[in-house]
């Protein structure tokens, strides 16, 4: 999904830099209802994507490679992810 | 310049990559909230400054990279059928290169006033 996203995500970053009514549109989207549909999902996506990412990245220095451990991170990645989701829900409506 | 393939180099590229991404997303992301630009030629002066421009740029190396591993790694795990693994990978490298390709230009426009 995120995949996906990357060339809308570079077309928008683009608009935005190349003229004044690039921008105003871009600006504009974050406005509007369906724009913040998808938005909102996609931060937690990202935001899952980089806890989890953390995380692996901590286990590839061995820390929290205990099964106990491992579990606990794997659900405080979660969580955090969910977490950025509530916050992304209520600061982009 | 071989591209590199190995296991381990990919497994390298992969996760140098995620760390500088993570520190530029969570960097850019506190910068949006905090100090959203305001108008067309704050945000286009603000992203044409030296220092931002080059972590913009060495940041878009860094996401196609990290992409083209991690996309190259679900292709490798969950596609079976050789042929089909081939196309996936074959459009996934033409996309991403035609996505650099664009970003070069975009780049090379955003130059301080």
């Amino acid at each position: 999904m995120l995949f996906v996203s990357l060339p809308v995500v570079l077309y928008l970053f683009g608009l935005s830099l190349q003229s004044a009514e690039g921008f105003a549109l871009v600006s504009s989207l974050f406005s509007r209802i369906s724009f913040k549909l998808l938005l909102i999902p996609w931060i937690w996506f990202l935001s899952h994507h980089l806890f989890a990412g953390i995380r692996h990245l901590l286990l590839d220095m061995e820390i929290g490679v205990e099964r106990e451990q491992a579990r606990f991170s794997a659900r405080l990645a979660i969580g955090a992810g969910l977490a950025m989701l509530l916050i992304a829900a209520v600061a982009v409506w | 310049m071989r591209v590199p393939s190995g296991g381990l180099r990919t497994w390298e590229l992969q996760r140098i990559s995620a760390g500088y991404l993570a520190l530029f997303i969570i960097w850019f992301a506190t910068h949006l909230v905090f100090d959203p630009p305001s108008d067309y030629q704050h945000w286009r002066a603000w992203v044409a400054q030296p220092m931002v421009k080059t972590a913009f740029i060495l940041f878009f190396v860094a996401l196609l990279a990290h992409a083209w591993v991690g996309m190259r790694d679900l292709f490798m795990d969950y596609v079976r059928p050789v042929w089909i693994r081939f196309a996936l990978r074959l459009s996934m490298m033409v996309l991403l290169l035609a996505m650099a390709a664009w970003i070069l230009q975009l780049m090379q426009q955003v130059v301080p006033a």
